[in-house]
C-alpha cells in the first residue's frame, strides 16, 4: 500500500468511526407521517398532469388548425367565395391568395371561388380565359373547372380556357404539369411543362400540341368575346386526335348503369350506356336529377338534341318543381333563340331561386343579343334594382347607358 | 430487543421476507413494510449522507427526503431485489441537489466560496481538526467530484457500483474521481490538520 492509500485508508476510517447513530424512531415516524400525506398529493400530481397533458394537446390541435389547416383566403376587392366575377373587355381581375397563388381573370370572362379549402381552392370558370401562378406546398390541391372539364394543379404556371358557346376547352402549361378530366379525354390527360391541349366537344376532338409561345397568349379565340348564338362555329384543331371511338368499337357494355359512370367522370363510358339503353327508355326511367344530369351530359358531348329532350321531360314529368325551374335554366343557357324566354320562365317560377341572379343577368344579355335593346334595358334595369352589387351589375349599368343599335 | 412502546409511539412488525417481498408489501399498502422499509437501509443511507455532507444540520433532512422520493418513485423500480443499489442511487441524486442548492444559494448570496465556512455549521463538537479539515477540502470540490470520491474511497463502492449509483458512464466517473483525488491531495498536504496523516502515511 502506497502513502496516498494509507491517507485515504486512514480518512475513511476517521469517516467512519465519527458517523453518529442515527435517531430511527423519531425518522421512522416522520417518514410513516409523510407517507400520509404521499397518496393525495400524488392523486393531484396525476390530476394536473392530465389537464397539462390534456391543454397541451388542445394547444396543439389549435395551432394545428390554424396553421395548416386553416382555409385558404384571397384578395380581390372585397368579393367572397361563391360569388360571381365578371371582367369587361378591357381590365383583367386578379385574385390573390394567402399562401402565394396568383390566379387573374382575364378580360371578358367570368368565374368564381367555388371554394376555399386548406391546400388549395376550386376555382370555377363560366367563359373565358384564366391565368394561375400555383404556389406549390406539400400536398396542394388546386382545381380548376372549366364546363365539363377539371384541372388538377400541384403548383404550375397554367392557362385555362372555355368558351361555352363553341364548347371548346383549352389549358396551356408553362412550368409543372396538370391533369385534365372531363369528356372527350378518357378517364385523364395529363398536360405537362410546355405543351397544351385542346379539346373540342363538338366536334369531339382533343389535340395536344407543344407550346410555340408565352401561356399568356397561347389561347386566343378564348381570350377573345365569345360570339352570339349562331356564330359559326371556330375550325377544328389539325392534327386533332379522334378520341371518341366509332360506337361499334366502344367496349362491351358493362352491366353499370349511365348515372354512375357519370358520377365517377367517366362520361364516354357513361353516354355508351346511355346509347345502349336507348335514349327514350333513359328518360323515361330518370328522375329529375337524372334527367338535368343527363342533359349537361349530353351537351357537354355536344349531342344538343338529347339535351334538350332531356330538359324538356324534367319540365313536363316534374312540373312545378325546382328541378323544373332549373330546366328552364339550362334551356336558356343552350344559346337557342328562345333563351331569353326561358330565362324569363324560370325567374317567374322561381323569382327566389338559388339562380335568380344569374337568370336575370342573362335575361337582360339573351334580349340584348336578340336586338330587343328596349325590352333587355329594362329587365336590366329590374336586375340592377334588385342585385346592385352583382356580377352582372357593371353590364347592366353599361347597356342601360348605351344608345338604342 | 426493544423495550415497551411509549404512548403513540409507532413500532415496526417485524418483516422478514426479502426486499422483493417488501417492495410488493409497500405497493399493496401495508402499513408495517413502509416502516421496514425505513429500518433496513436508514443506517446505511444515513451514513453515506453524513460522510459525504459531514456533520450538517440539514443531513436529517436530507435522510428524509431520500426515504419521502423512494416511496414516490416506488411504481418505477423494476427489478426489486436490486432495491439497495436503487435506494443509494436515490440517495445520490438527493445529496446532489442538496449540493447544488446550497451552491446556488451561496451565488445569490455574491459571496466567493472561500469566504463561507464548509461545513455550513458543523454541530459535532467531537469530531477532531483531522476531519473538520476533511469536510473543508470535500467541500472545495464540485458536487460529482465530492461524491465520487466519497463512493469510492469512503464507501468502498467499486468503479462499476458508484457509476450506477451516480447514473453515468464508468469512464465519467473514472474522469470525476481522478479530478477530485487529486484536488484532495493536492489540498490536504496544506492542511495543518491532515500533515500529521500525511507524515504518519509516509
Amino acid at each position: 500500500m502506497n502513502d496516498r492509500e494509507k491517507l485515504w485508508v486512514a480518512c475513511a476510517r476517521a469517516v467512519h468511526d465519527a458517523t453518529p447513530p442515527v435517531d430511527v424512531a423519531r425518522g421512522r415516524q416522520l417518514l410513516l407521517e409523510a407517507q400520509r400525506s404521499l397518496a393525495p398529493r400524488a392523486r393531484t400530481r396525476l390530476r394536473w398532469r392530465i389537464c397539462l397533458a390534456a391543454a397541451s394537446v388542445a394547444t396543439m390541435l389549435a395551432i394545428v388548425r390554424f396553421v395548416w389547416l386553416r382555409p385558404l383566403t384571397f384578395e380581390c376587392a372585397g368579393a367572397e367565395a361563391g360569388a360571381w366575377l365578371a371582367t369587361d373587355g378591357t381590365a383583367e381581375l386578379p385574385l390573390r391568395f394567402s399562401e402565394g397563388t396568383v390566379v387573374v381573370l382575364a378580360p371578358d370572362s367570368r368565374g368564381r371561388v367555388d371554394e376555399l379549402r386548406t391546400r388549395g381552392a376550386r376555382v370555377v370558370l363560366e367563359r373565358g380565359t384564366l391565368r394561375a401562378q400555383v404556389t406549390h406546398r406539400l400536398r396542394s390541391d388546386w382545381r380548376f373547372v372549366a364546363g365539363p372539364f377539371e384541372v388538377a394543379v400541384t403548383g404550375t404556371a397554367l392557362e385555362v380556357g372555355w368558351d361555352p358557346v363553341r364548347e371548346r376547352f383549352s389549358t396551356a402549361v408553362t412550368s409543372g404539369a396538370v391533369k385534365v378530366m372531363g369528356p372527350s379525354v378518357g378517364s385523364e390527360v395529363t398536360v405537362r411543362e410546355g405543351e397544351r391541349c385542346d379539346v373540342d366537344l363538338a366536334r369531339h376532338t382533343m389535340q395536344l400540341s407543344r407550346l410555340s409561345q408565352p401561356a399568356t397568349a397561347a389561347l386566343p379565340e378564348l381570350v377573345a368575346p365569345a360570339p352570339g348564338p349562331t356564330a359559326p362555329a371556330a375550325p377544328a384543331p389539325v392534327p386533332a386526335i379522334r378520341l371518341v371511338p366509332p360506337k361499334h368499337t366502344r367496349a362491351p357494355a358493362p352491366a353499370v348503369r349511365w348515372t354512375i359512370l357519370e358520377e365517377a367522370g367517366r362520361y364516354d363510358e357513361a353516354l355508351a350506356a346511355v346509347d345502349r339503353a336507348g335514349v327514350d327508355a333513359t328518360i323515361a326511367a330518370a328522375n329529375d336529377d337524372e334527367l338535368l344530369r343527363l342533359a349537361r351530359l349530353a351537351r357537354a358531348a355536344g349531342d344538343t338534341a338529347v339535351a334538350t329532350r332531356a330538359l324538356m321531360a324534367c319540365r313536363h314529368s316534374f312540373a312545378h318543381t325546382a328541378s323544373a325551374g332549373v330546366a328552364a335554366y339550362e334551356l336558356g343557357r343552350a344559346a337557342s333563340p328562345s333563351a331569353a324566354r326561358w330565362f324569363a320562365v324560370y325567374l317567374e317560377e322561381q323569382p327566389d331561386g338559388p339562380l335568380a341572379e344569374q337568370a336575370s343577368g342573362r335575361l337582360f344579355e339573351a334580349l340584348e343579343l336578340a336586338g330587343r335593346h328596349a325590352d333587355a334595358v329594362a329587365a336590366a334595369r329590374r336586375s340592377l334594382a334588385r342585385f346592385p352589387n352583382g356580377p352582372y351589375a357593371s353590364m347592366a349599368r353599361r347597356l342601360i347607358d348605351s344608345p338604342p343599335k | 430487543m426493544r423495550g415497551p412502546l411509549a404512548r403513540g409511539e409507532i413500532c415496526a412488525l417485524p418483516f422478514d421476507g426479502d426486499d422483493a417481498a417488501l417492495i410488493e408489501a409497500v405497493r399493496a399498502g401495508q402499513p408495517d413494510a413502509v416502516a421496514a422499509l425505513y429500518d433496513r437501509h436508514v443506517r446505511a443511507i444515513h451514513g453515506m449522507v453524513f460522510r459525504v455532507l459531514g456533520p450538517e444540520r440539514d443531513r436529517d433532512d436530507v435522510v428524509q427526503d431520500v426515504f419521502v422520493r423512494a416511496l414516490e418513485s416506488l411504481p418505477k423500480l423494476r427489478d426489486p431485489s436490486a432495491l439497495r443499489s436503487w435506494m443509494i442511487g436515490i440517495a445520490v441524486m438527493t445529496i446532489r441537489i442538496h449540493l447544488q442548492r446550497r451552491r446556488r444559494q451561496r451565488w445569490l448570496r455574491f459571496l466567493p466560496n472561500h469566504e463561507l465556512p464548509e461545513p455550513e455549521a458543523p454541530s459535532d463538537e467531537s469530531a477532531g481538526d483531522e476531519l473538520k479539515e476533511v469536510w473543508a477540502i470535500l467541500g472545495e470540490l464540485s458536487p460529482d467530484e465530492r461524491i465520487a470520491v466519497v463512493l469510492c474511497r469512503f464507501e468502498g463502492l467499486s468503479l462499476d457500483a458508484a457509476a450506477a449509483a451516480c447514473a453515468m458512464s464508468v469512464a465519467t466517473l473514472r474522469r470525476r474521481l481522478a479530478r477530485g483525488q487529486s484536488k484532495f491531495l493536492a489540498r490536504a498536504a496544506r492542511r495543518p490538520g491532515l500533515s500529521r496523516w500525511f507524515e504518519g502515511a509516509q
